[in-house]
C-alpha cells in the first residue's frame, strides 16, 4: 500500500438551486471533506494516496449534476511516516 | 490542540481555498494555521505553459526540480485558480522519454533519410544541418528553406527565429502553427481595425450583462476564464449567458439559451443580427457617424485550395478576395435585409424566438455584452468574414472598448498573442504588425536590426498549408520546425505533410522536447529545453506580457530553441547567403558570420551578463557572454514604442505579474481606442481607431455562403474536431502526464443516438470515420460531456493513435490562410 498522502482543495461553483443537492452527494464521498460554502460556491478538500484518486474525485465532483466548475487551488503531497497511516 | 499532519495538511488546503473563493473560515480553524511546512521549497512566478489564458503560477523547485505548482493568488488573471492542465504542469518535464541529445536518421554512420535515428553530438547535428541549408541556398536560392514555429516560443525566441530566417538567410518561409489557429483573427483586426489584438481584457468579464460565445468551448478550453463567467453570472442575476456551437458541450450547462446550429450559418446568424438592429432603430447612431466606415467585401473568394481543385477554379474572385469596396450605410441596410428572422432561422435550425433574444441582447443600448471565440470562428473557410461579423455588431451598437462592452477574440496557445502575432512571426509579417510586403516597413526592420537595403524579400512566403504543399512538390528542400507538432495538428496529412516530409530531396529537422508524430517524421532531431529551464516571455489573450526566470536546468543534452537558433547562425557567413549585390554594395558585412550581423550588432550584445539577476540560472546567456533575453527584447520593443505597441522595459516584467500594452509611462491599457484609457486616442475625440488613417473602423457587407464540402448521399455527416479539457496542443506534453491521459485515455467519436441506431452502432462499438481524403478508427460514445445534433460527429483532437487529420479538408480561409478543422463530409461505418 502507498503511503502517500496526497491532499488537495477546490472551489467548486454550483447553481444556487442545486447546491444542497451537490453538498449532499458530496458528503457521501469517502475521501471528499466538504469546508465552507455560500449559495453558490463550495470548498472540498478531497485526500488520496495518488493523485490519480485526487483526479478521480475531481473528476466525479464536475460530472455532478449541477456543477458549473472545479478549479484547484492548493495541492501538497507528503510521504507519511509508519505511525500516520 | 495538536493536529496531526494529514489534518494540518487538509487544515491549510482548506483555508488556501476558502480565501481564493472570498469565503470566511470559522475562526477556530483560521486560527490553526501556522506557517507552512514547506521550507524547503523555492518559490518563483512564471506564466503556465499550456494556453492563451496566460495563468501565472507559483513554482516551487527543490534540489534543482519542479517538485509543486500552485494557482498565483496575486495574479489578476487566475487570481489563485489553477485548472486540471496547470495543476500537473509540475510533471511536464519530467516524462520518461524525454528526449536528451541529438538524434540523426544514420546507416553505416553516414545521414541516410531510411537509416534509424542514432544519438549524434550537437556539432555533428549542426554540420550535417548546415550542410543541407548552404547546398540547397546555393542550388535553388533562399525560397528552398523554410521553418515553422508556434505560438509557444517565447518572445525572443520567436524574435530571434523570423531575425535569422528574414534578415539573415533573406527568406520570408517562416510561419507558427498559430496559423491554423489564430491568423483568421489577426486578418479580422487588421481588416476592421488596422491593429491586431482586443481592444478589451478580462476585466470586461466582471462588467458584462450578457456573454456571448460564438462556438467556443470555454468551459473547457479556458477554464480559468469560465470560473470568472461563471461568478459573475451567479453573482448577478441579471446577468445571461448566451452559448452557440455546432453540437452541445460543458459551456451549455451555465447557458440561459443554448443554441445549436448547423455548420457555416453563423454567417447569416450574424447578418440577421445586424439587421435586426437596423430595422428596429437601435443603431448607435452617434458612435457609427464619427467612428465607422462602411465598405463591401469581395464575394465568391473560393477556398484556399490548391490552384488545380475544382472548386478553386469555380471560384470567381481568387485573385482579388481581400479586396473590398466604399459603400453606403443605405446599402449596407439593403444588404442585411435579406437577413430575416424565418429564413435564418430555418438556415440555421435555431429556434426564431432564441434568434430574436440573441439579437435584442446586442440591440438593447442598456445591455453590455461581452462576446467570446476561438476556433469556432478562426478554422472557418470564411473565419476573417466571421470575425469581421461579430465587429459589425458591436460597431453598429457602440458597445466596444468600454468595461463590459467587448468582443473578446480568445487565443489557444500561451503566446499566440505575445510572439506569432507581435513579434510577427508570419510569412507576411514584421513586428509591432509590420508587414514585408510594405517598402517603409522593410526600411525600418533593416534600420533596427542593422542590415543593408535587399534582404528582406518583399514577396510573402509560404503559409503554413503552403509549406507542406511545397515539401511536397519539392520546392522546399531544407526545413526547420520547432516548438510543436505539425504532423499531428496540420490537416490532410496523408495527401500533403507526411509525403512532403517523407520526399527523399528534403531535410528535415525537428526540435522538440518528447518524440512526436512530427519527429518521427523528421531526418534530425533536436532536443529542447522548456519552459523554466530557460528564461522567457509570454503574451497572452489580453495583451499581457509575463516574463519568468529559468529555475531549474534542462536534461541531458537539451538546449533551447533560442540557443539552437543562435548557434546555428554561427555556421553562415554574408557570402554564402547573401545576394553578390547586396554585398557589394555595403563590403562591410563581407565575411562575417550571420550571428555577428545579427546577433552581435551592438543591440542583441549591448547588456552584460551581470545585469542578470545572480539569484536565477541563465544558461543561455552565460554560454554566449552576453544577457541575450535582455538584448533581443529591447531591440525588439523599439519596434513597437511610440507606435501603439509600447512595451515596459525588460527589467519591470521580472517584478510584476504582467503588464497589458501598450504600456506608456509606465502605466498598462485595459480598454484601447477610448479617450481616457488609452493614451494614444486624442483629446476630443472620444473613440478614435488610430489603426486606420482616419480613425474609424469599418462595418463590412459580408454574404453567408456555402462550405466547401457539405454531407451528401455519400458522406452523409458533418465531422467537426476540437480538444477536451483534460489535454492540450495535440498532446505531446499532456500525454506525458499518466493523470491527464489516464483521464481522457483515447479519442472517440460523440455521435447522436438516433445516428448511432440509425447505423447499426452501439456505444463502445469500433468505427471507421471515412471521408474522401482518408479514414480513422475510433469507437462510438453516444453518452458523455459532447452531444452533437443528429447529422454531426465530434472528435477529439488529441490522439496520436487516431490521428483525425487524415480525414480532415484542407481547405483555408482565402484571406487568412487558416485551416478548417471545424467542418467537412465524412460518413460513419462499423469497423
Amino acid at each position: 500500500m502507498s503511503n502517500e498522502l496526497h491532499v488537495t482543495s477546490l472551489v467548486v461553483q454550483v447553481q444556487p438551486e442545486q447546491m444542497a443537492e451537490v453538498r449532499q452527494t458530496i458528503m457521501k464521498m469517502e475521501k471528499a471533506d466538504l469546508s465552507v460554502n455560500n449559495e453558490v460556491k463550495l470548498v472540498v478538500v478531497l485526500e488520496g494516496s495518488s493523485q490519480k484518486e485526487l483526479m478521480d474525485g475531481i473528476e466525479t465532483i464536475n460530472r455532478l449534476p449541477g456543477v458549473l466548475s472545479a478549479a484547484m487551488v492548493y495541492h501538497q503531497s507528503e510521504v507519511l511516516e509508519e505511525g500516520e497511516i | 490542540m495538536k493536529m496531526n499532519r494529514r489534518e494540518f495538511m487538509k487544515a491549510n488546503a482548506a483555508m488556501t481555498a476558502a480565501s481564493v473563493a472570498g469565503l470566511a473560515l470559522p475562526a477556530t480553524a483560521s486560527n490553526l494555521i501556522t506557517s507552512s511546512e514547506e521550507t524547503k521549497l523555492e518559490w518563483n512566478k512564471a506564466p503556465c505553459r499550456f494556453c492563451g489564458t496566460g495563468c501565472s503560477v507559483i513554482v516551487a523547485t527543490r534540489d534543482g526540480k519542479v517538485v509543486a505548482t500552485h494557482g498565483d493568488a496575486e495574479s489578476e488573471v487566475n487570481k489563485g485558480l489553477n485548472c486540471i492542465k496547470g495543476y500537473f504542469l509540475s510533471k511536464i518535464m519530467y516524462g520518461k522519454d524525454r528526449l536528451q541529445t541529438p538524434m540523426l536518421r544514420m546507416t553505416d554512420g553516414k545521414y541516410d533519410k531510411h537509416g534509424e535515428f542514432t544519438p549524434i553530438t550537437w556539432d555533428q547535428a549542426f554540420d550535417t544541418m548546415a550542410d543541407k541549408f548552404k547546398k540547397t541556398i546555393k542550388a535553388k536560392g533562399p525560397t528552398a528553406i523554410g521553418m515553422f514555429g508556434s505560438g509557444q516560443w517565447t518572445v525572443w525566441e520567436g524574435y530571434a527565429a523570423s531575425k535569422l530566417m528574414k534578415a539573415g538567410f533573406g527568406s520570408n518561409n517562416i510561419d507558427p502553427n498559430a496559423r491554423h489557429c489564430m491568423a483568421s483573427a489577426v486578418g479580422g483586426f487588421m481588416r476592421t481595425f488596422g491593429i491586431d489584438e482586443p481592444m478589451g481584457c478580462y476585466d470586461d468579464m466582471e462588467a458584462a450583462d450578457a456573454f456571448v460565445l460564438w462556438g467556443s468551448n470555454m468551459a473547457e478550453m479556458h477554464p480559468i476564464l469560465w470560473t470568472r463567467v461563471t461568478d459573475r453570472r451567479l453573482s448577478a442575476p441579471h446577468v445571461k449567458v448566451n452559448v452557440l456551437s455546432t453540437f452541445e458541450h460543458r459551456s451549455f450547462d451555465l447557458a440561459d439559451s443554448g443554441m445549436v446550429f448547423t455548420p457555416n450559418t453563423d454567417l447569416a446568424i450574424l447578418n440577421y443580427i445586424a439587421n435586426y438592429i437596423i430595422a428596429n432603430d437601435k443603431v448607435n447612431w452617434d458612435f457609427v457617424n464619427k467612428h465607422v466606415n462602411f465598405r463591401r467585401g469581395e464575394t465568391d473568394i473560393g477556398y484556399g485550395l490548391r490552384p488545380t481543385h475544382p472548386l478553386q477554379k469555380k471560384a470567381k474572385h481568387v485573385d482579388t478576395a481581400g479586396k473590398s469596396y466604399p459603400m453606403e450605410f443605405e446599402e449596407f441596410k439593403k444588404f442585411v435585409a435579406d437577413y430575416d428572422v424565418e429564413s435564418v432561422s430555418k438556415l440555421s435550425g435555431v429556434p426564431e424566438d432564441k434568434l430574436i433574444a440573441l439579437a435584442e441582447t446586442y440591440a438593447n443600448p442598456d445591455t453590455k455584452v461581452t462576446s467570446f471565440w476561438t476556433m469556432g470562428v478562426n478554422q472557418h473557410t470564411r473565419g476573417v468574414w466571421c470575425n469581421n461579423l461579430i465587429y459589425n455588431i458591436h460597431l453598429l451598437t457602440g458597445k466596444i472598448s468600454t468595461p463590459g462592452n467587448s468582443p473578446f477574440s480568445l487565443t489557444g496557445q500561451p503566446s499566440a498573442c505575445g510572439t506569432a502575432r507581435e513579434v510577427g512571426t508570419f510569412s507576411h509579417r514584421l513586428p509591432a504588425d509590420m508587414v514585408v510586403a510594405n517598402p517603409k516597413h522593410r526600411k525600418i526592420a533593416q534600420d533596427i536590426w542593422r542590415i543593408p537595403e535587399g534582404i528582406i524579400p518583399p514577396k510573402p512566403g509560404y503559409h503554413a498549408v503552403e509549406q507542406n504543399r511545397r515539401l511536397k512538390d519539392g520546392d522546399i528542400n531544407a526545413y526547420w520546425v520547432q516548438v510543436n507538432n505539425n504532423m499531428q495538428a496540420a490537416p490532410n496529412m496523408n495527401e500533403e505533410g507526411l509525403p512532403g516530409y517523407r520526399n527523399p530531396d528534403n531535410f528535415i529537422v525537428v526540435s522538440d522536447a518528447y518524440p512526436t508524430v512530427t519527429t518521427q517524421a523528421a531526418d534530425l532531431i533536436l532536443p529542447t529545453a522548456m519552459w523554466v529551464e530557460k528564461e522567457g516571455a509570454y503574451g497572452n489573450a489580453e495583451r499581457r506580457t509575463q516574463f519568468w526566470h529559468q529555475m531549474v536546468k534542462a536534461p541531458g543534452e537539451s538546449k533551447s530553441d533560442l540557443w539552437q537558433l543562435m548557434e546555428f547562425s554561427k555556421r553562415f557567413t554574408t557570402d554564402e547567403v547573401w545576394p553578390k549585390d547586396v554585398l557589394a554594395a555595403n563590403p562591410q558585412y563581407k565575411g562575417k558570420t550571420l550571428f555577428e550581423v545579427l546577433y552581435e550588432n551592438g543591440n542583441v550584445n549591448k547588456f552584460p551578463l551581470e545585469q542578470a539577476d545572480p539569484k536565477y540560472l541563465n544558461d543561455e546567456a552565460k554560454h554566449f557572454g552576453f544577457y541575450i533575453q535582455k538584448g533581443l527584447f529591447e531591440e525588439y520593443a523599439q519596434f513597437g514604442r511610440g507606435h501603439g505597441h509600447d512595451l515596459a522595459d525588460f527589467d519591470t516584467y521580472h517584478e510584476v505579474h504582467g503588464l497589458r500594452w501598450p504600456v506608456v509611462d509606465g502605466k498598462e491599457t485595459k480598454w484601447r481606442y477610448r479617450e481616457g484609457a488609452d493614451p494614444y486616442v486624442k483629446p476630443g475625440k472620444g473613440f478614435e481607431f488610430y489603426g486606420k488613417s482616419d480613425g474609424r473602423a469599418i462595418i463590412f457587407a459580408l454574404p453567408y455562403e456555402a462550405p466547401p464540402e457539405s454531407p451528401d448521399e455519400e458522406y452523409d455527416m458533418w465531422l467537426s474536431t476540437g480538444r477536451v479539457l483534460e489535454h492540450w496542443h495535440s498532446g505531446s506534453m499532456t500525454q506525458r502526464v499518466p493523470e491527464l491521459y489516464k483521464a481522457f485515455p483515447d479519442a472517440v467519436c460523440f455521435m447522436h443516438p438516433e445516428d448511432a441506431k440509425k447505423r447499426g452502432l452501439r456505444r463502445g462499438d469500433e468505427v471507421k470515420v471515412i471521408s474522401r481524403r482518408g479514414e480513422i478508427k475510433t469507437r462510438i460514445e453516444t453518452r458523455g460531456r459532447n452531444k452533437p445534433p443528429v447529422g454531426l460527429v465530434f472528435v477529439p483532437w488529441f490522439d496520436a493513435s487516431q490521428l483525425i487529420n487524415k480525414v480532415t479538408l484542407d481547405a483555408t480561409d482565402p484571406l487568412s490562410k487558416q485551416t478548417d478543422f471545424k467542418k467537412c463530409a465524412i460518413k460513419v461505418v462499423k469497423a
